[in-house]
């Protein structure tokens, strides 16, 4: 038995070692958002709604990294995508930068461009309506991290520009 | 020392254990701690306060963490409520049951050292560890959030002292620290 251990305990160490470099919340977290939506593949637009620093964050699967990303909606309890919509963020340092949303509502902040210093306030505006975050955000930087939908006890529900008739 | 003795002794042994464990301590026995004012005049401004500067969703307004938060910033206690604190955006307000589950969840974090904490009329508050972690003394993923002698450090800790603190107007400490934090920029936009 004793030739046999230093193999063992080698095979042991080999199939054990790759999993402690696995983080099972995190990869359970990406499963959870499923697959890509039919004709849209990776990008700019795709996966609306949901919370982009799952994969953009740096923990992977996707190598492009991010510091701010969410989906803003054009009216309140819709669904329909509000495009070129300003999203300004500000720091707590007063430092600011603004995205634009493209044609799924998405916006996002590269990672190189900005790495803001939370907590950080937001406002989108279009078409000189601003709708302003009356909370501010702590650590999240996927909105979808808190604005999922529907809304609830847990979320004030998606982004968006324009407020429905009865909220 | 024989076989058979030795047995004899290790059921002896396991015997007064099981006996003791199942009859030395009471069902409904309770340890008795000292515990601040939960009263909603004495706690709600400290709750409210709580609530804004560390309840936000991604924060302490989730189930996840020790120490949860609950209001109308936040996280809500009701399955029928949103957090949205404007009636006219379809919100509440934070409802007494919401300090309430805030009190318990704050109190029962380090209910020993509240306890000593509190019979020591609020001396010592960064024994509590929540206190040392909003002072950044301790590791915080939120940082350094308040200072010693500020509205946000004076609100907790008078709390603790069984004290309510008023700045020189006579406004609570605690109202005085909900404009924390400050946003040079979009925060001025709006006033």
């Amino acid at each position: 038995m004793r030739g046999y251990l230093p193999s063992l305990l080698a095979v042991a160490a080999a199939a054990i070692g790759p999993l402690g470099c696995v983080d099972i919340v995190h990869t359970d977290q990406v499963q959870a958002l499923g697959g890509e939506a039919p004709g849209v593949g990776p990008g700019p637009t795709h996966r609306p709604g949901q919370p982009c620093l799952v994969c953009h964050g740096g923990q992977g699967p996707a190598s492009f990294q991010m510091s701010l990303g969410g989906t803003v909606y054009d009216t309140q309890g819709q669904s329909a995508p509000a495009e070129g919509v300003q999203v300004q963020i500000e720091d707590i340092t007063g430092a600011s930068v603004t995205a634009t949303t493209n044609s799924a509502g998405n916006f996002f902040v590269p990672l190189d461009q900005w790495q803001p210093k939370f907590p950080l306030l937001m406002q989108v505006s279009r078409g000189g309506v601003t709708q302003q975050m009356l909370t501010y955000s702590s650590r999240e930087g996927s909105c979808a991290g808190c604005h999922s939908n529907p809304s609830g006890p847990r979320s004030p529900g998606p982004i968006y520009v324009n407020a429905s008739q009865k909220p | 020392m024989k076989r058979s003795v030795w047995l004899a002794l290790v059921s002896v042994h396991a015997l007064v254990a099981a006996v003791a464990a199942c009859s030395a301590v009471p069902a409904d026995a309770r340890i008795g701690i000292l515990a601040p004012d939960d009263s909603e005049q004495g706690f709600g401004p400290v709750a409210d306060y709580l609530d804004h500067r560390c309840g936000s969703l991604d924060c302490h307004g989730q189930t996840s963490r020790n120490f949860r938060v609950w209001g109308c910033e936040g996280m809500r206690l009701s399955p029928t409520d949103v957090p949205q604190c404007s009636r006219n955006l379809g919100g509440t307000a934070t409802t007494p049951d919401e300090h309430q589950a805030t009190y318990r969840s704050l109190v029962a974090l380090e209910p020993a050292v509240m306890s000593a904490v509190v019979a020591g009329h609020g001396a010592h508050p960064e024994l509590l560890t929540f206190v040392r972690k909003a002072r950044g003394i301790e590791s915080h993923k939120g940082g350094s959030l308040i200072t010693p002698g500020d509205f946000q450090d004076r609100c907790i800790t008078s709390w603790l002292a069984g004290q309510t603190d008023l700045d020189e107007a006579g406004v609570s400490s605690c109202r005085s620290a909900i404009s924390f934090p400050t946003f040079p920029g979009l925060d001025a936009s709006t006033e």
